[in-house]
């Protein structure tokens, strides 16, 4: 549907109150996984003799599981210790009983959508799922090319979580986001906009706001929130950065969210984005550097994904 | 040696080469070394060889299959034929057979590359990880304890968060750590019932003591069940709590046993008294049918057949008094705490008593006046009394004197029971002047099926059941005895702080009468009129109805007026239910005294759907009716 037609109706829906929307993502249900991913948990956890690293691979493939587990870690160690950011430093923690009751109660997106009566079509949980995925991997991959040193999890779950709220509008704003899937945009930052007006935030904000809530630690909340305005981050800029190069760059492989019309990314454009500037400068050899790396990283992204979902 | 590079270079030169590929690791305080895809070490560095006890040299050569423990062997060839893959590196625990025994040790490895770009070797560098092993055995014992008890454990915050919860606790309550965590559920309050019973939890533990009690819960699946909950504190190694542990015990099956025992006991002391209860009916029955032919040859003597009434009268209250004692002790109640007048309580037992002892046994009382109340369970009090009232009439079968008495003890004097020190105590002595016990007996009086009496004159569970009810009111119980003086049972209860229970007013002098006006409804006449002339002796209106219906009709008759309605229960036709309902209707503040022969809880708790109410029990006094009815009235409306 062309934008021009759906300007009108933008135009009239008021943004709801920052109350009611956190009133909305407080409201909101476990978040529900894929069944593939959960069935794979599901039988990792049923037998004893898997690793602690296996079942963290698993769960790095989800994002709602992913974001479930810490939140439920951070909770559990909240105001003792550190922030745990470790996916198997969780699983760690928590113990494998824990993680098969996960997994026992975790709700499957696919069966969801067959309930849900008011989605005509089944929303394309799994191209988000890719994009997330490819996300987290490739903002791993650019932070390990900067001088920058993560010991955990961090780097790759600000990838992998930063459109946790589009899962969390599934249930909150329903109707909205299926508004939202109809509309085009040129950019992703554009399509934030369109958020902004009809709902009042983006799904960066809300998304951060679920994971603020949950007691994940500050890097993942503010890479979260401002993926599309790394700049504005008021710290830890290069979390979100990393997170909106790699989003371009998977956008521009071909694995867009799913979620929403973007205009397909064209290639090096992201040499013009604010988190390029955060990361390399305008330092020219350090950028030319990134830019090869890139490159090679683009390369094998497409066998990188290959049978995670 | 690798055959392929034996034959290109000299003997010393490929020494210098392997050096090489152990890199900077050469002088590390970490072990290292190289070993070719055949699993032969190339090189060593020195950590390396001083952990194995051998020259650096002389290491070269040794296949590693020597020096690993044989079930991590297997593991080691996967790895190398992982390491041929990208990315060409790996980490593995392994067990090394070392001089100081087997070690753990973690490895990471790397494929190294010859300089024709060719996988040749493999550098592991690693360090003895077996400290650290042990301990995260001994923490995963640890952990797998607590995982798999039979009792449910969890352990919170400071604040009663909860962090962990065990699987029975899932298994139980049906929720898992995130439930707990999403919905925010306080696990420590389960099965309190007020905000003040939690608090004092929570102060009592961060306090540094342990808290016990019994809790009911309810299930996942619905069920109540009972639970034994001990929380205690978690302390760091610096000794500042951290956390709080909690226990819990399913004992709903041990709680119903005792429930069973007692009633069971209940009913057996009961019927050693029913002989002389039966006795004394009869003699209650003779005096009622003597005074009645009396009166019916007495028709024109007003003076006999006003004496031969009375006797009558007070034959009829006696036995009337007999049936609330036995029917009070042998109803079947649920356990409910409520402050207790035990000097009462002994009062009211000891009525039946003189009813039922033998002559020859003389009861006296020394009670402290004003005896603070205490909390505690009023059917099972009575019990304490009657078995041990019941017991010291055993002992006493030539006759002799029993004597009860109370009054407070401070718990300091207690110390050598166990009493806390800053508590108040019940005192109830109990005193015969029987047989008396020797040691070997006083020992064993408190274990279950332990008796002295001969055939079936017992069981041997009185004491018994008086042990677990003092226990179960956290009090106290001491024995005093020898052989031919007799024996002092001695139960302390600990004392509430509450106020001392407030008596009724004494029915001493004329109860006010008034001038309102008052519906009786009940079925039989002679009540009926009976309640109607009282009433207007004292002054008031009175209209009466026979039943339900003609009831309703009078309160729903907006011409008549009512202050007050006395309603029998039980009538054909519509009932005093029934009454109640169309009475809400129609003029609910109108004042209601219900009147049964026989309240059942279930029918109690009929009526306070309708608002409290006020009941008497038949049969009643006129004067207890008369004194209920201006209390009532003098109540202000609500």
């Amino acid at each position: 549907m062309p934008s021009a037609t759906l300007a009108p109706t933008k135009s009239v829906a008021t943004p709801y109150s920052d109350a009611e929307i956190r009133k909305r993502i407080e409201a909101c249900p476990k978040l529900a996984s894929l069944g593939s991913v959960n069935r794979a948990l599901g039988d990792l956890v049923r037998s004893d003799q898997s690793l602690n690293s296996q079942i963290a691979e698993v769960i790095r493939r989800d994002p709602s599981l992913s974001a479930r587990l810490l939140r439920m870690v951070n909770s559990v160690y909240y105001g003792l210790s550190t922030r745990v950011n470790s996916i198997e430093e969780a699983v760690f923690f928590l113990g494998l009983r824990q993680i098969r009751e996960l997994s026992m109660a975790t709700p499957v997106l696919e069966e969801a959508d067959r309930l849900q009566k008011r989605t005509a079509a089944a929303l394309p949980w799994k191209e988000l799922w890719s994009h997330s995925i490819a996300t987290a991997i490739l903002t791993r991959e650019i932070l390990a090319s900067t001088s920058f040193q993560v010991d955990d999890d961090t780097d790759y779950l600000v990838g992998l979580l930063h459109n946790v709220g589009k899962v969390v509008m599934a249930s909150a704003f329903p109707d909205e986001l299926r508004t939202l899937m109809q509309t085009t945009a040129a950019s992703p930052t554009e399509f934030c906009e369109r958020e902004r007006e009809l709902i009042g935030w983006d799904h960066g904000q809300i998304g951060a706001c679920y994971l603020a809530r949950h007691q994940l630690a500050e890097e993942i909340v503010l890479a979260v929130a401002h993926h599309n305005q790394p700049d504005q981050s008021p710290r830890h800029q290069n979390f979100a950065a990393a997170v909106q190069i790699a989003d371009h760059i998977v956008r521009h492989s071909g694995i867009s969210g799913g979620f929403e019309q973007v205009t397909a990314v064209a290639a090096d454009a992201w040499l013009e984005l604010p988190g390029w500037k955060i990361l390399y400068g305008s330092d020219n050899a350090e950028s030319m550097l990134a830019r090869a790396s890139v490159a090679n990283t683009l390369q094998r992204l497409p066998s990188m994904l290959q049978g995670l979902l | 040696m690798s055959a392929a590079l034996s034959g290109v270079l000299p003997a010393t030169d490929t020494k210098a080469l392997f050096e090489g590929w152990l890199g900077s690791w050469d002088k590390s305080a970490d072990a290292a070394y190289c070993r070719d895809l055949q699993g032969r070490i190339l090189t060593a560095n020195v950590a390396f060889a001083r952990k194995f006890g051998l020259p650096a040299a002389s290491i070269r050569e040794t296949p590693i299959a020597d020096l690993i423990h044989t079930d991590d062997f297997a593991g080691v060839q996967q790895a190398t034929a992982d390491l041929m893959r990208p990315p060409h590196r790996r980490s593995a625990e392994q067990r090394w057979v070392t001089p100081q025994g087997i070690r753990w040790f973690a490895w990471d490895e790397v494929a190294v590359r010859d300089e024709t770009g060719t996988i040749a070797a493999i550098r592991a560098v690693g360090r003895d990880i077996t400290r650290q092993r042990l301990a995260e055995e001994q923490y995963f014992r640890l952990s797998r304890a607590v995982e798999q008890s039979p009792v449910s454990i969890i352990i919170t915050d400071l604040e009663g968060h909860a962090q962990y919860v065990n699987s029975k606790f899932t298994a139980i309550t049906g929720h898992t750590l995130e439930d707990i965590i999403d919905r925010r559920i306080e696990v420590l309050r389960a099965g309190h019932a007020n905000e003040a019973s939690y608090r004092s939890l929570l102060e009592t533990v961060r306090a540094g003591t342990e808290w016990r009690g019994e809790l009911c819960t309810t299930r996942a699946d619905g069920m109540m069940v009972w639970e034994a909950v001990k929380v205690s504190c978690l302390r760091n190694s610096t000794g500042e709590t951290t956390n709080l542990l909690c226990l819990r015990e399913d004992v709903t099956e041990r709680k119903r046993l005792e429930h069973e025992l007692r009633q069971a006991q209940k009913m057996e002391s009961l019927g050693t008294l029913a002989g002389g209860i039966a006795h004394d009916f009869n003699n209650l029955l003779a005096i009622i049918n003597g005074y009645a032919e009396f009166c019916e040859q007495s028709l024109h003597e007003p003076a006999v057949l006003r004496k031969s009434l009375r006797e009558i009268h007070n034959a009829a209250q006696r036995a009337g008094s007999l049936v609330r004692q036995i029917l009070t002790f042998s109803r079947k109640t649920e356990v409910r705490f409520s402050p207790v007048d035990f000097n009462q309580l002994i009062r009211d037992l000891m009525r039946m008593f003189a009813e039922t002892f033998p002559r020859n046994i003389a009861v006296t009382l020394d009670l402290q006046e004003k005896l603070p109340a205490l909390l505690g369970d009023q059917s099972q009090l009575q019990q304490i009394l009657m078995n041990l009232c019941v017991n010291a009439r055993d002992a006493m079968p030539e006759g002799g004197v029993l004597t009860l008495s109370t009054h407070v003890v401070a718990g300091a004097t207690l110390r050598h029971l166990g009493a806390q020190e800053g508590q108040n105590y019940v005192a109830l002595s109990v005193r015969d002047t029987g047989i008396g016990m020797n040691t070997e007996v006083r020992q064993r009086i408190f274990e279950p099926f332990f008796t002295t009496k001969a055939g079936n004159q017992g069981t041997g569970l009185g004491l018994a059941v008086v042990y677990g009810i003092v226990v179960a009111h956290r009090g106290h119980i001491d024995v005093e005895s020898a052989p031919d003086e007799g024996s002092t049972f001695s139960v302390y209860l600990p004392l509430t702080e509450s106020a001392p229970v407030t008596v009724p007013p004494s029915s001493i002098g004329g109860v006010a009468g008034g001038t309102e006006s008052i519906l009786i409804v009940d079925d039989e006449e002679p009540i009926r009129l009976l309640l109607a002339n009282a009433l207007s002796q004292r002054g008031y209106q009175t209209a009466s109805a026979s039943t339900g219906l003609e009831a309703i009709s009078l309160i729903s008759d907006p011409s008549r007026h009512f202050d007050a309605m006395l309603l029998d229960l039980n009538m054909p036709g519509a009932t005093g239910v029934e009454v109640l309902r169309a009475m809400r209707i129609c003029c609910p503040s109108l004042r209601v005294i219900v009147i049964s022969g026989h309240l059942t809880p279930e029918a109690t708790d009929e009526f306070t759907q309708f608002g409290p109410r006020v009941f008497m029990q038949k049969p009643f006094k006129l004067e207890a009716v008369a004194r209920q009815l201006r209390t009532l009235l003098d109540t202000p409306a609500e």
